[in-house]
């Protein structure tokens, strides 16, 4: 479970103050998909950073299954990105020049695994993101949409019970990525585990089983029902069912 | 392009890529240090000489000159000074002595005796000080005096007393004067000491003699006082030109500067090697820079001109670093002059720096980084403006099929092409070597892709071994890097073990011969220093006083001394008949050492130097004809030798022959033998006690006689030591230099590592391993090839230079060097390793 008190991540650059991350709470229980958006610059990943411990907030504290991350020295955050969370980035991180699968395969070899073991294990991700046929392709020789559903495959491949997407969808066309958004919330509720998914993408937003939208730094809680601009009610029982009838 | 916008991209530059432009630099200013100061020592000792010999003689334009230590009667002087065209005519007597200082310090120098008209002679009768041919003292140069830890004094207000040791006799006197520049001249920086002449007569027990009369002719005289200076001599003198000395001298350098030329030579081509890789390791980013660029339309001859500029300004800066760099190891490194020749030469010891060494030092510097800087340019030739920004498929790469078909067939022609020459033509060592190495640049693709494939293998057998598929996924993402680098380190490793090994062969091959020799008695009397034995005793009867004293079985008479002869100065050893003449054991080139001996034994024989008898074009069995004091006699040769470590060449022949020769029978060394209840340290005592602190003679063992040779040829052979040292530190540090860049390159890729939750340890054992890799792929091609090396450069050094060379011998030295390197270069990158893997993950999102 995740759980987010009052955090703010301020950045300086020359003189002037980007509030990125003003004052957000938010709580995210195992096996709950919720979707992230906003505006470009609201500070969606931003968020996610802290919440990968990958940057520490100014103020605010964030808790993961009951630890609060400030505390976590060096290497216990090493070990808690490397262990718990599944990053998806925004711009795929892959390492040029080697295989699809030895990329998928990364994390696990990182996490210990042996080399047979890791790429056995990393397979059926890649297949299930559709990339049976293109394992020995290096990242160069494949399409930006290939490639993050790589960058999926390796953040997945580890099953970590906390998954950070970021917009893992902006390069696919909408039927693959309703795929890739139906994966995830398929991981979050049949292993429990805690999916944050930052998307423009209002179809695929509507499988979520909430919704919060970013501005300023500044989170709009929405929960299922909400406000205005927030998608309708039915469309996230649509999704659900969707979800449920695959 | 603008002068200001060339300037502006590069600071740009420098500043995203401060780091990789350092390092780059420090690459290539080790690599041109390396070459100036291997140059520089290739040429200081012969010019240094120079000056000292044309300080001595002045305007003199000829000479005559003692074929024997004795010289000749000094009546001589007074005709040679009525022939009609002699304007001026100074007598020299010169003898080879040990000075001991007070504090116990000692030095050998060059002392000569004269007279004031010496001085008026060679235009240094006004400065010399008054009291430095005073009668009862000796004045010193400044370099003999700060030898002996004297400093400067003035011998008027202070007496300092010295103890000199000539000819078998000690003798206290006072420092009369010290000799510096400015009264002097070049004089002062070298091993020199001056006394009246009739004082060092006296003192040498040679009363009347001189060695040498310098002569100045009258303007167009010089033809005919030639000849009637021939006339005097009577073919008993050598006539010759005042300033023969250098070419003496010259003669004597020449077989260790081949040899050294050789070492140098090879260790500048390897630091060009190094430059060229050490820039080959920017080319990556190079590369996207270029990319980056032709996306925004720059034009091509705009891009080419940036390239040049950039490769100028890293070129030119690093070049002068080095040189700098160069001029302060060649200071500090080479400034000893070779000791061992000081008996033979009056040598200088400054370091004389030319031009040549600076220009190309320089100009292969930056000529080295505009090559390398080239290789991105055939992105622009591909006209794929995008091919470099998504593939780092550098130059170098080695990943299809096709390049590493025609790596393999041109490794292989290279390498024939370096085995026939060497078969064919041992002379062209230095082309040879350097075939090998580029061959072996070239090898280092194919070996790094074995690697790798055995290391894939490993891993995908072995499932404990986690870091080690990610440090070969890393080094396949940066094969170009990898291939500078394991490059680096092959051309370090080919040229260290080629160089070290072959020096290591070379002082082998001298101790096996200094072995033999001072293993021929079990006690030697020789004058302190005088390793070759060519300094008489004053008085014969040592080896009659040695001889009675209990535990001595026998003792032998050794003589010897040096012998002008065409433009070498050779070293003559008379070996005594009644002991088998050890020293030619291993050391006979052409003839059968047990009938040569016989022959010598016999007399009217001889054994000389191969390369002196090839020059004088006789064959063992032939006459060959030598200048003795006698006048010519003709010897046969009864073999052909190596040099015994003597550069310009030796002669054996019998003592008999020798005495009959010389006209002397004074000993240059005894030979003590011991009978069975003998012990060498005993009787050397006993013996030192009965010849007392007067005869000035050192009584050493066999074993201490070895080793105090063996010092002395390995410092006669100290260049190619220093050389193969040098190349070996800038090895180390070109390769660090190299690794420490690609680590901090690899920084960004580490931080990637660090984004899916890498720990720091995890990261070192990857960089740990990725470095072994490259490491141990180059440098295990650079070792094997350099033990194919060693064989060349032994086989020039033994058959150009005829020095003594042991046989390659599959030793350890190859394998030490190995570790020494890969050690070194791991621990010296443990500390940018080490600063890189706690690098911030954030890093990686920030690019
Ligand atoms: N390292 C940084 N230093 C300074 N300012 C930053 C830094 N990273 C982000 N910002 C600023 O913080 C704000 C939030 O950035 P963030 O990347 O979180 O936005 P986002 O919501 O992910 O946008 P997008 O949808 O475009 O990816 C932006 O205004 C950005 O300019
Ligand atoms: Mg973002």
């Amino acid at each position: 479970m995740l759980e987010l008190e009052r955090v703010v991540k301020h950045y300086h650059e020359a003189e002037e103050e980007v509030r990125a991350v003003d004052g957000v709470s938010l709580k995210i229980e195992s096996g709950e998909l919720v979707a992230l958006y906003g505006p470009s610059g609201s500070g969606k990943t931003t968020l996610l950073l802290l919440i990968a411990a990958l940057l520490k907030p100014d103020e605010g504290v964030i808790r993961y299954a009951g630890r609060d991350l400030s505390s976590l020295s060096q290497r216990e955050a090493s070990e808690y990105l490397l262990h718990d969370v599944g990053f998806i980035f925004q711009n795929f991180h892959l390492m040029p020049k080697v295989s699809a699968l030895e990329n998928a395969a990364r994390k696990l070899l990182l996490g210990g695994s042996g080399m047979r073991q890791a790429q056995a294990r990393a397979i059926p991700w890649l297949e299930r993101v559709g990339l049976g046929d293109r394992m020995r392709h290096a990242p160069e020789k494949l399409s930006g949409g290939e490639r993050q559903r790589v960058a999926i495959a390796r953040a997945l491949a580890g099953e970590p019970d906390l998954i950070l997407a970021d917009e893992p969808t902006g390069n696919l066309d909408s039927a693959r990525s309703r795929e890739i958004i139906e994966l995830l919330h398929t991981i979050a509720h049949e292993r429990g585990a805690c999916v944050l998914l930052v998307t423009h993408d209002e179809d695929a937003a509507a499988i979520a089983d909430r919704r919060c939208v970013l501005r300023d730094g500044r989170l709009l809680e929405s929960s299922t029902g909400g406000d205005a601009r927030e998608p309708s009610a039915s469309a996230v029982v649509a999704g659900e069912d969707r979800v449920e009838a695959s | 392009m603008a002068t200001r916008a060339l300037f502006y991209f590069y600071i740009r530059r420098l500043r995203v890529h401060a780091m990789q432009e350092l390092l780059a630099g420090v690459g290539i200013a080790v690599a041109v240090a390396l070459v100036f100061a291997v140059t520089v020592a290739n040429s200081s000792v012969a010019n240094s000489a120079r000056d000292v010999v044309h300080a001595v003689i002045g305007p003199a334009d000829l000479q005559l000159h003692a074929r024997s230590p004795d010289g000749f009667d000094e009546h001589l002087l007074a005709r040679v000074e009525r022939l009609p065209g002699v304007l001026h005519a100074a007598p020299l007597l010169e003898q080879t002595a040990t000075v001991v200082a007070p504090n116990g310090r000692r030095a050998t120098v060059n002392i000569a005796g004269t007279n004031i008209s010496l001085a008026l002679l060679d235009g240094l009768a006004e400065s010399l000080p008054l009291g430095a041919l005073s009668p009862g003292g000796i004045g010193l140069s400044k370099t003999s005096a700060s030898e002996l830890g004297l400093p400067a004094f003035n011998p008027q207000k202070r007496r300092v007393e010295i103890l000199l040791k000539l000819r078998g006799r000690a003798t206290a006197m006072k420092v009369s004067a010290v000799l510096g520049h400015e009264t002097a001249g070049a004089l002062a920086q070298a091993r020199i000491a001056v006394m009246p002449l009739g004082r060092l007569q006296q003192l040498a027990g040679l009363k009347g003699h001189v060695t040498r009369i310098l002569v100045q002719s009258k303007p167009g005289a010089e033809t005919s006082v030639r000849g009637e200076l021939k006339a005097l001599a009577g073919g008993r003198l050598t006539v010759a030109r005042a300033d023969q000395d250098i070419s003496l001298l010259d003669a004597a350098l020449r077989p260790s500067n081949q040899a050294s030329a050789l070492f140098a030579g090879l260790s500048a081509l390897l630091g060009f090697l190094f430059a060229f890789n050490a820039v080959l390791l920017t080319v990556p980013e190079r590369r996207a820079a270029i990319a980056d660029l032709r996306l925004d339309g720059t034009s091509r001859a705009a891009i080419v001109q940036m390239i040049i500029f950039q490769a100028l300004c890293l070129g030119i800066g690093a070049s002068v670093v080095g040189v700098l760099l160069g001029d302060v190891l060649s200071s500090g490194v080479f400034h000893q002059t070779p000791g061992y020749l000081t008996k033979a030469f009056t040598l200088g010891t400054s370091t004389v720096v030319g031009v040549a060494p600076v220009l190309i030092a320089l100009g292969g510097g930056v000529l080295a980084t505009c090559l390398a800087s080239l290789f991105p340019l055939q992105d622009l030739r591909r006209g794929r403006a995008l091919d470099a920004v998504l593939s780092d498929s550098g130059p170098a790469s080695a990943t299809s099929i096709g390049a590493r078909r025609w790596l393999a067939v041109t490794t292989t022609g290279l390498f024939l092409l370096a085995t026939a020459l060497f078969v064919l033509m041992p002379s062209a060592a230095l082309v040879a070597c350097v075939v090998l190495a580029l061959g072996t640049m070239l090898a280092v693709p194919l070996v790094l892709a074995a690697v790798l494939a055995a290391a894939e293998g490993l891993a995908a057998r072995n499932e404990h071994l986690t870091a080690l598929p990610l440090a070969l996924s890393s080094l396949k993402a940066t094969s170009t890097r990898s291939l500078a680098l394991a490059a680096t380190g092959a051309v370090a490793l080919f040229g260290s073990v080629a160089l070290g090994s072959s020096r290591d062969d070379l002082l082998r091959g001298i101790d096996g011969y200094t072995g033999h020799y001072a293993g021929s008695a079990d006690v030697w009397l020789v004058n302190p220093g005088d390793n070759q034995a060519i300094n008489d005793f004053s008085r014969g009867e040592y080896a009659e006083r040695a001889s009675r004293i209990a535990g001595v079985a026998s003792v032998h008479t050794f003589q010897g001394s040096f012998l002008d002869f065409g433009s070498r100065r050779l070293w003559v050893i008379a070996w005594p008949p009644t002991i088998p003449a050890a020293l030619l054991n291993e050391q006979v080139i052409r003839g059968d050492r047990a009938s040569a001996f016989a022959s010598l034994r016999e007399g009217g024989a001889i054994t000389i130097s191969d390369q002196v008898a090839s020059e004088h074009h006789v064959a063992v069995g032939d006459m060959l004809s030598l200048p003795t004091p006698a006048g010519d006699i003709a010897y046969r040769v009864a073999a052909t030798t190596t040099n015994f470590g003597w550069t310009p060449g030796a002669v054996v022949m019998s003592t008999a022959d020798y005495s009959h020769a010389w006209s002397s029978n004074t000993p240059s060394a005894v030979g003590v033998d011991l009978t069975t209840s003998g012990s060498a340290e005993a009787v050397r005592r006993a013996i030192a006690r009965e010849l007392g602190p007067a005869s000035g003679l050192e009584v050493l063992t066999s074993t201490a006689r070895e080793a105090t040779i063996d010092r002395s040829a390995s410092e006669g052979l100290g260049q190619l030591g220093a050389i193969a040292t040098l190349l070996l530190i800038a090895a180390i540090l070109a390769m660090a230099a190299a690794l420490g860049s690609s680590i901090w390159q690899r920084r960004a890729s580490l931080a990637e590592l660090r984004l899916e939750g890498a720990s720091r340890r995890r990261l070192q054992l990857v960089l740990l391993l990725e470095s072994a890799v490259m490491l141990s792929a180059g440098c295990l091609t650079g070792a094997a090839v350099g033990v194919y090396g060693q064989l060349i450069i032994d086989a020039y050094l033994k058959h150009v230079t005829g020095f003594p060379v042991a046989g390659v011998a599959t030793g350890k030295r190859p394998i030490e060097i190995f570790a020494l390197v890969v050690i070194t270069v791991l621990a010296l990158v443990s500390i940018p390793g080490w600063s890189a893997s706690g690098v911030p993950a954030r890093l990686a999102l920030d690019e």
